[in-house]
């Protein structure tokens, strides 16, 4: 469910609700009166959100081909695991779709079916769509609490600080974190499992219609496992499409995807549900490459 | 034509001994003040120019000199403004012209002004106190003296206005006091002296803030601090510039501990001027003595900045610590030559110097020579210097969260003076965050 101010009213009944990126969020509106039966207003369902890839050819700035032609279409909120060894094009996907300038995109990517493809890293971010990275990195002098509390203002149209800095701990235990970690500079002096979280954390306070999450697991300890499986977990009750990649099957332990996809040397050549984590548990990413002719 | 026409088209650069004589009778100042001049009158003729110094001196008419400290330009809305900028309330405002006032008439001031008085605390202006006050006359410009060099006799002949500040023996000021100092006319030459003197035990926490109310064409801060430290006493200076327009900075600073374990700390931080010249210097003369002279600064456009802050030890087990903290950005140049020196009779000295430099852009440049010298061999002095860039991933990283790229490098940079900030008093924190965020997001 997702709940917003309404921006604009429009004939004291009609009511448009807009992200904070200005796309409008609403399907059906309901009124109902609660115990002050002052008139409170409830949205529910965002509007139809789609994710699509289409034909997307990567390459790096030697003119190296990682990703040789993916397409995805993703139509409904749901947690997409990209499985693949090393090498296979995961990260550059990813990285490519969100404007790294080491990376040169051929390829269409949609967003609620508008193409985002050409537009700068932070305006995709404002769209909705944004990517925690494999090894977060310190802001030095920059407190956690400062950082969250920025995000949360721009994202859940927050504007007294107190309010975002509220959200921004309950975020934090949502990921095993402490309050403590609200006055520590961003990433600096973290463990790796700890960064792992805050990156979380970080990513749920945009409120993302898209997380792309690149390896949030790596590094985590046993113990954490089941903090950041939660975190990934809440993104899809909140409605966002997760696009998750792992080349570890283990999250799988604490966390059911809706979908697998298998990538290989820069291609998709599986997909399946979580009987095919098991097969790449047994066999290994080669033998379904070779098996799938190289999809 | 007449003599006093001719002198006042005159640049600074060339007055004449009789000009000078003139100029300290139009003050109605002591023997001796003007005694203090003619030295440095007399320095001046005796040493060749300083190609950094003296040109832009030159440029500077003593017509336009004197009016501004004759005339002075009264707090208009525009000085206001500009003391708001520094984060001064008006209610707290007592300035100006390129002297310091007092306005008495100000309740909060008129309360403060008491408080003081009750403690023994002599604040007043340096125009006033070298007539009222004896104890002026024992330290004035013994600190700053017309021979340390030509930027220093410039300014002692050349000196109006100012804060004198007196604490004595034990007394802890608890508030920091503040000043602010406004060039509001073209071509000025702002020349105000700041001394101060803490007896035995007292402590003061002194904020001086300098700016400009409009963009001026041209102006040259010449401003001057000493400052005299006490057994045991502990002085604390802060200083906020943030000018604008074509100013040059050229102040003169030099704080003498000289009593056993006291301390003195010098914090200057400049966020716009055309060039700057700063030698700010501290002499630890007193036993256990300690002292610290940091620098924070955000250089832009085409700034050019030469420091050289100096920290010499005369006794034994005296610490001190030199932390430049810079932000270089679009062609700024900035050099940097702190020195921690040990002289003979500085056994045990230690100290640190620490030069962090974060360059945005290709164009800007940082160029750091820390040096250290000593004639003790026990004396433990080191130094760090780190120059580096804003890296594309830090600004994509942030991108990711919808920050764009000035917003990302304000953050950055915020960040990377924070750790230094941090330790200022609130008011002087809340200051530079204000003035940083106005220098890097025009807002």
């Amino acid at each position: 469910m997702v709940r917003h101010r309404p921006l604009t009213w429009v004939c004291g009944v009609k009511v448009a609700v807009f992200s904070p990126c200005g796309e409008p969020l609403l399907t059906s509106v309901k009124y109902f009166f609660n115990k002050g039966s002052k008139q409170r207003l409830v949205v529910r369902g965002a509007s139809k959100m789609t994710f699509e890839v289409q034909k997307v050819k990567v390459y790096t700035s030697d003119g190296k081909e990682v990703v040789k032609g993916v397409s995805l279409s993703l139509v409904k909120p749901g947690i997409y695991t990209i499985m693949g060894p090393n090498g296979a094009g995961k990260s550059s996907l990813v990285n490519a779709i969100m404007g790294h300038q080491s990376y040169r995109l051929e390829g269409r990517v949609l967003l609620g079916g508008e193409d985002i493809t050409k537009l700068s890293t932070h305006e995709k971010a404002r769209k909705g769509i944004t990517l925690a990275i494999q090894m977060p990195l310190e802001i030095e002098g920059v407190r956690v609490a400062e950082l969250l509390s920025r995000i949360i203002k721009r994202f859940q149209g927050v504007s007294k600080t107190d309010e975002a800095l509220r959200i921004a701990r309950e975020l934090l235990h949502l990921v095993g974190l402490s309050d403590s970690i609200m006055s520590r500079y961003f990433m600096v002096g973290m463990s790796g499992g700890e960064r792992k979280r805050l990156e979380l954390a970080r990513v749920l306070a945009q409120k993302p219609r898209v997380a792309l999450l690149d390896e949030p697991d790596s590094g985590v300890d046993v113990e954490s496992m089941p903090l950041v499986a939660k975190a990934i977990e809440k993104l899809r009750e909140d409605g966002a499409i997760v696009v998750l990649i792992t080349h570890q099957p283990r999250l799988f332990k604490h966390l059911e995807p809706d979908h697998v996809y298998v990538m290989y040397n820069g291609r998709i050549v599986a997909e399946g549900g979580l009987d095919l984590v098991q097969l790449i548990e047994d066999k290994g990413y080669t033998w379904i490459a070779h098996h799938n002719g190289g999809r | 034509m007449s003599r006093a026409r001719l002198l006042e088209d005159r640049p600074l650069t060339e007055l004449s001994r009789d000009d000078i004589v003139e100029f300290s009778r139009r003050r109605k100042e002591p023997e001796w003040v003007l005694r203090r001049r003619l030295e440095a009158f007399e320095y001046l003729r005796s040493t060749p120019p300083d190609p950094k110094i003296d040109p832009l001196i030159e440029k500077v008419t003593y017509k336009v000199f004197i009016e501004s400290l004759e005339n002075p330009v009264l707090p208009t809305e525009e000085a206001i403004k500009a003391a708001e900028r520094l984060g001064v309330r008006p209610e707290e405002l007592e300035v100006l012209a390129s002297g310091f006032s007092i306005d008495v008439d100000n309740v909060v001031v008129k309360a403060v002004l008491k408080y003081l008085e009750k403690k023994g605390v002599i604040f007043t202006s340096m125009d006033e106190a070298v007539k009222r006050y004896p104890v002026v006359k024992e330290y004035a410009f013994r600190g700053l003296h017309p021979q340390l060099n030509r930027k220093t006799a410039y300014h002692v002949m050349l000196w109006a206005g100012g804060p004198f500040i007196y604490v004595p023996k034990g007394v802890k000021i608890p508030q920091p006091l503040q000043g602010v100092f406004i060039i509001g006319r073209e071509g000025l030459g702002q020349t105000e002296h700041t001394l101060i003197v803490l007896e035995e035990g007292a402590e003061l926490h002194w904020i001086e803030g300098c700016t400009t109310p409009i963009a001026l064409r041209y102006a040259v801060h010449l401003g001057g601090l000493e400052a005299f430290v006490k057994d045991s006493a502990k002085l604390y200076v802060a200083s906020i510039n943030n000018w604008l327009g074509e100013v040059h900075h050229m102040p003169v600073k030099r704080v003498v501990v000289e009593g056993d374990n006291a301390y003195a700390e010098l914090t200057a931080i400049a966020f716009y001027s055309t060039t700057s010249n700063t030698a700010p210097r501290i002499d630890l003369r007193g036993r256990k003595s300690r002292g610290v002279i940091q620098n924070i600064a955000l250089y832009r456009d085409k700034q050019r900045i030469h420091s050289a802050p100096l920290i010499r030890y005369e006794a034994p087990e005296t610490s001190a610590q030199i932390l430049n903290r810079t932000v270089v950005k679009d062609e700024a140049v900035e050099e940097f030559n702190g020195m921690l020196y040990a002289a003979r009779g500085a056994k045990g000295a230690t100290g640190f110097m620490s030069c962090n430099t974060l360059v945005i852009g290709d164009r800007a440049k940082s160029i750091t020579v820390p040096a250290i010298g000593t004639e003790e061999k026990d004396a433990e002095l080191s130094h760090e210097a780190s120059v580096g860039r804003i890296s594309y991933e830090k600004l994509y990283y942030l991108a990711l969260m919808g920050f764009e790229e000035d917003e990302a490098t304000w953050l950055i940079v915020n960040g990377f003076f924070e750790p230094v900030i941090n330790k200022l008093p609130i008011d002087v924190q809340i200051e530079v965050k204000k003035i940083l965020e106005l220098a890097l997001l025009g807002h």
